[in-house]
């Protein structure tokens, strides 16, 4: 900024306080006005993405803040607790659906009938075209108080299915061999569905108990007192839940047709030479078709990335940093979904909603490029076969 | 046992078995997703009946059943199985503040169905569950007693639900399109500005005279809710409290416990029609859908409109008349990058551009006279269709691409070969036969954009439109005006509504709708692609 004093000297110099305008005393006693154009006079890269010593704050820390009820208020712009947000609830998301869209990909595409197949894919699929908005209203009036009440059961679950899984399946092998052998490919599937929802049932029912066995009484009181951790109702495991399963039939469609395309006279070459059904696909399937389950896992990290209902609904939408399972969070894209109808037009926070939807496009963008061009690659690399 | 347990283990089954595990949690996610909202959504409709119970503090609690559960940490070793309790739905919004209550099965004493109690749906503070005591005219007696009072009630309601349609009717229609008159000619003022006085004076005569019109109307109406209010009923709950309710609040009143299993059939059937065809009442949390059904299917068809020549020609170009190079190529990355940007993106654009930018210069060009209140300067139904245009346009794109790519070479070629042009061959050979790509495409994208949300809300959703986007006053369509949106509605209802408990009935059944439109949508989609696939699948010789 330069400012010219009328071919005199300047001796004393002053700007206004919103810094839109300077007034300054020349050495001859002449006072002149000027009016600088700022419209965005406290914001810069720096202020977005560094931490900021605000008014009454013990030191400099990363705020977002746009405002509040008062008129003296100083709006704080730091755009990292929400990008914060946004990885937290994308990598609980992630925690929860690459497990499961991986595991059934697997299945489906290796282990099933093909006529079974044909049904149960889009049957998955179809998950994909629920709208987000039901989903997050489930995960908020729904999960979200349920969770509260059953969460010692969750925990009881997480260790339950997967053994009465297994003692099923141990269990199944000592089944008369004739019998076995009438059945299709792809039947543990519903052998398992009845499995999981007793097992499922019985550890809601003893919620009580569990509690009682794990916490002493009260769980939430036991996570504060352990952990220092404090319970929200709208936290980052109901998001966790409902994003992962917004996400499944994305990673599960796209790593269900990398597994498919694995030419098949490898895997019955594979076979023919003595490897189990387990061996061939850990060793040749899985290792063959690892780039495209990659850009399946990228594609849904993009989705998640950006999803906004869902977040919207079933977090808090706190502007915190935290990690804990148990509290909420703001992603960048329910903060663009609250705040940009009451964002006057062109003023600081309208721009800052703007360049943060320019931060998820570019970030997605990126991702899902990546994503296409490694599952172009691996579409040629297996016509060549 | 130890070899045959090591061996099981190597064979690596028991990890099948949970590839299989994954399977069925999907499937059970999927179906248990359907199954909670169709329980919860469908049960809503049933009038079931209505309970009273009596406490052991001598207090009466009239209602119907809401659940039951095991109080928190009521649990103690004494005690294994806790103890219960149950919520009952009181109503009665404007006695007790509340509609719901906890009962703990400890206080309560007895519970019966007495069939005399009556429920009354009122258009505000939602359901009464009492004893009729009285029916008055003005301040005299008309008729005494439950039963007396059931009697005389009933016509009056019939009477009282009709006046309310003409009411409405003179209010909505009527008023305005007079207001619609006032406006338009108060518009032509400010436009013509202070030169030519002559034609203001016409004018302002003409407003003039729509005022004096409104006068009338205000008269008829007067007399009409003069009727309207007419007679009132005197309402008695458990505990002898009594509440005096004009017959027009009432919207209908039913004895639950009285009514056979035919007759709450045809209660329920009323009720689902109820719901999807009339406005909604009290915030949103009663009465129907029927705006934001109307707003979500004329936003999708507008849409359509845009999206079908849009994708299919981008799609033509692509795959049948662009060489396949570099640059076909990175057009198509970036039509699948389309499809995987966030939606909010979308919707930020859409407010950039199509709104602040498009939408602020037509005001300025066309609707200088409205300024500043923004005409096509704000959300509005056009915008939003616009917007979520851009967001499904790569679904019919691909789609298409898809058809395209299945119809065989040897059609082409012996089109062309009978001696059609290249644009005959395309438009009478290629495209019919490429048809249910087009129209997967097509269904894909209705379904997408059925659902999504996040760009409407900065586009033009709103909450309560007071008018419908098509009506009789010209131009008949309105693209301009904001509308409501089945996905918004449940945001709204569930998340910013006062009374989220009472109001989540309707949301179920708004989901119910949403998820049922959306699903039927996805289904005709697979249909229609298997048929594609198996059309062709023979035909490669």
């Amino acid at each position: 900024l330069k400012l010219s004093g009328n071919q005199q000297a300047i001796c004393t110099l002053t700007f206004s306080p919103k810094a839109d305008g300077a007034v300054a005393l020349t050495d001859q006693g002449e006072l002149l006005t000027y009016s600088i154009q700022n419209p965005h006079p406290e914001t810069t890269l720096a202020t977005l993405f560094k931490p900021v010593w605000y008014e009454g704050y013990e030191g400099p820390e990363h705020v977002w803040q746009s405002s509040s009820g008062a008129d003296d208020f100083e709006a704080k712009f730091g755009l990292v607790p929400l990008m914060f947000g946004t990885l937290k609830g994308t990598f609980y998301a992630m925690l929860v659906a690459v497990p499961l869209a991986l595991l059934g990909a697997i299945y489906t595409s290796m282990f099933m009938h093909p006529s079974l197949r044909a049904k149960v894919k889009p049957t998955i699929e179809i998950m994909a075209a629920l709208p987000t908005v039901i989903l997050g209203f489930l995960a908020g009036l729904w999960l979200a108080p349920m969770l509260e009440r059953m969460f010692p059961a969750l925990i009881a679950m997480t260790v339950a299915v997967p053994v009465c899984v297994a003692i099923t399946a141990t269990l199944w092998q000592y089944l008369p061999a004739i019998f076995l052998r009438r059945l299709r490919p792809g039947m543990e599937t519903f052998v398992l569905i009845p499995v999981i929802i007793v097992t499922v049932w019985i550890c809601l029912n003893l919620n009580l108990q569990i509690e009682s066995l794990l916490f002493g009484s009260d769980y939430k009181a036991w996570f504060a007192a352990h952990w220092g951790l404090k319970y929200d109702q709208r936290n980052a495991l109901v998001v966790g839940f409902t994003m992962g399963f917004a996400i499944v039939p994305i990673i599960f469609s796209i790593s269900e047709e990398a597994l498919s395309n694995v030419p098949r006279h490898l895997i019955a070459g594979s076979l023919a030479l003595g490897a189990t059904r387990w061996q061939t696909l850990v060793k040749l399937v899985l290792v063959s078709a690892s780039p495209g389950i990659f850009s399946a896992m990228m594609i849904g990290f993009g989705r998640a990335i950006g999803e906004t209902m869902i977040v919207l609904m079933a977090t808090g939408n706190t502007p915190i940093m935290d990690w804990s399972l148990f509290n909420g969070f703001r992603t960048l894209s329910a903060n663009i979904a609250v705040e940009i109808p009451e964002a006057p037009h062109g003023g600081t926070l309208y721009r800052i909603l703007f360049l943060a939807a320019v931060l998820l496009f570019i970030f997605t963008f990126l991702i899902n490029t990546v994503a296409e061009v490694i599952r172009q690659r691996l579409r040629t690399k297996y016509s060549q076969y | 046992m130890r070899s045959s347990f090591n061996k099981f283990i190597a064979s690596g089954n028991v990890f099948i078995w949970g590839c299989a595990a994954g399977v069925s949690v999907s499937l059970l996610m999927v179906f248990g997703l359907l199954l909670l909202i169709m329980i919860n959504g469908l049960g809503y409709f049933w009038v079931s009946d209505i309970v009273e119970i009596t406490l052991k503090d001598k207090q009466h609690v009239i209602g119907q059943l809401a659940g039951r559960e095991i109080i928190p940490r009521s649990i103690t070793p004494d005690r294994p199985e806790g103890k219960g309790r149950l919520r009952v739905k009181i109503g009665n919004r404007d006695i007790y503040g509340l509609d719901f209550k906890w009962v703990n099965d400890d206080q309560i004493v007895s519970q019966t169905s007495p069939p005399d109690v009556v429920l009354l749906e009122r258009r505000e503070w939602g359901n009464m569950y009492a004893r009729i005591k009285a029916v008055y005219k003005g301040d005299t007696l008309q008729a005494e007693g439950n039963e007396g009072g059931w009697v005389a009630l009933a016509p009056l309601i019939d009477t009282a639900n009709d006046l309310h349609q003409q009411i409405d009717r003179i209010e909505k229609i009527e008023i305005g399109s007079i207001n619609a008159d006032i406006e338009k000619a108060r518009l032509k003022i400010r436009a013509l500005g202070a030169m030519e006085s002559g034609k203001i004076e016409d004018l302002k005569a003409q407003i003039v005279a729509a005022e004096s019109r409104y006068q009338e109307k205000t008269v008829t109406l007067e007399a009409l809710r003069k009727q309207f209010d007419e007679y009132s009923v005197v309402m008695v709950d458990g505990n002898g409290r009594e509440k005096q309710i004009p017959v027009g609040q009432i919207i209908r009143a039913l004895r639950p416990n009285e009514m056979g299993l035919f007759h709450k059939s045809w209660v329920y059937v009323t009720n689902v029609w109820d719901v999807l065809s009339t406005e909604p009442r009290e915030a949103n949390t009663e009465g129907g859908i029927f705006p934001a059904i109307f707003g979500t299917v004329m936003m999708v068809i507008i849409m359509s409109l845009i999206i079908v020549p849009f994708g299919v020609l981008a799609a033509l170009y692509l795959r049948e008349y662009a060489k396949q190079g570099i640059m076909v190529r990175l057009v198509r990355i970036a039509v699948n990058n389309l499809a995987g940007v966030p939606s909010i993106v979308f919707g930020v654009f859409g407010l950039g551009f199509f709104i602040y930018a498009i939408g602020g210069t037509l005001d300025q060009l066309f609707f200088p006279e409205r300024l500043p209140t923004p005409t096509f300067g704000t959300g509005g139904i056009l915008w939003a269709s616009l917007t979520l245009a851009l967001l499904t346009v790569p679904v019919v794109i691909v789609s298409t691409e898809e058809g395209l790519a299945a119809v065989p070479r040897e059609f082409r070629e012996g089109s062309l070969a009978l001696g059609a042009t290249k644009l005959e061959t395309m438009l009478k050979v290629v495209i019919p036969s490429a048809l249910p790509g087009i129209l997967t495409g097509l269904i894909l994208a209705m379904a997408r954009a059925a659902g999504e949300v996040a760009p409407l809300m900065l586009t033009g959703v709103v909450k309560l439109a007071p008018a419908l986007p098509v009506d009789s006053s010209w131009p008949f369509f309105h693209f301009d005006r904001k509308f409501m949106h089945l996905g918004f509605h449940i945001y709204d209802v569930g998340f910013q509504s006062p009374n989220v408990e009472a109001a989540k009935p309707m949301v179920y059944i708004t989901t119910l709708v949403l998820i049922t439109v959306v699903v039927m949508l996805n289904l005709t989609a697979i249909v229609l692609r298997n048929h594609l696939r198996k059309k062709y699948a023979g035909s490669v010789l």
